[in-house]
């Protein structure tokens, strides 16, 4: 299991879609990992449910994706249609607790540009998964998970001291990927 | 602005803005494919409960023990969505 699980991490979207579509349980573990972050992020931040609704709309949104990835008609756009089903999900979620929430198109001029910065923020967390382990590893718990250097050090072993100087490297390291990554896709747009 | 152009501060936010969900929540998401499998077999097993949208949590811990399964949480809710969905 854990080797079909790393063969699933080096997969696109599509690859994934395709074989969680033929039962491959790996795969949909995969998903899970891929997006969890990103819809938790989308139920919590953009439409600020409580820990104890978006428990229920998260399990909710990749239920229902699980039931219905055979309606997806491009296996590429999976992002999309997830962020799309967790939007429909809190929305409903909010209709039904009573509570009184601002007009829906106001709402959603909000949650749009929410999501825009998650969507960038995803993009950054994918570029981390190029990352050497011990600068993913580094990066994640002190930025995403809010650790302190005492924590880190604690966890992995290393000197507290050094934990800035090593995040900073870490992170001119994520730059260089970015601006690779970047200039890749504007060659493929013909822009240089 | 590209990404990598961004200055720290915003490049630290947005690296900040995915926290992790919940490991049960992201184990429980995970764990869908097996209570499908499972919900499948003890969805004979509902009789009239299968169209009861309101069904008592002891009457589906009650159809899920009578297929031969543990009645865990995730299963009672797994089931319960299945129901509403129908």
């Amino acid at each position: 299991m854990l080797a079909a699980m790393r063969a699933a991490r080096e997969l696109s979207d599509a690859e994934i879609a395709a074989r969680c579509r033929e039962g491959d349980e790996a795969a949909w573990s995969e998903l899970v990992d891929r997006y969890s972050r990103y819809i938790y992020a989308i139920l919590t931040q953009a439409y600020r449910l409580s820990h104890h609704e978006a428990e229920d709309v998260f399990q909710e949104v990749f239920s229902r994706a699980f039931d219905k990835l055979d309606s997806l008609r491009d296996d590429a756009a999976i992002k999309p249609w997830l962020a799309q089903m967790a939007r429909r999900a809190a929305i409903d979620r909010h209709r039904s607790s009573g509570r009184e929430v601002p007009a829906e198109e106001i709402l959603e001029g909000q949650v749009d540009r929410e999501i825009e910065r998650l969507d960038e923020a995803l993009s950054l967390q994918q570029a981390m998964e190029i990352l050497p382990e011990h600068c993913h590893e580094i990066i994640d718990r002190f930025f995403a998970r809010d650790e302190s250097y005492r924590t880190i050090g604690g966890a992995l072993d290393i000197p507290p001291g050094t934990i800035a100087s090593r995040i900073s490297r870490c992170l001119g390291k994520l730059k260089d990927h970015l601006s690779q990554a970047e200039g890749d896709a504007d060659v493929t747009l013909g822009r240089k | 602005m590209t990404l990598s152009d961004q200055p720290e501060s915003d490049f630290t936010e947005r690296l900040r803005a995915l926290p992790p969900a919940p490991d049960d929540w992201v184990e429980a998401a995970k764990e869908i494919p097996r209570m499908r499998r499972q919900i499948n077999e003890i969805l004979p097993h509902l009789g009239e409960l299968a169209t009861d949208r309101a069904a008592e949590t002891a009457e589906l811990e009650s159809a899920i023990e009578a297929a031969g399964f543990t009645p865990e949480p995730a299963l009672v809710a797994e089931l319960r969505r299945r129901l509403a969905d129908t």
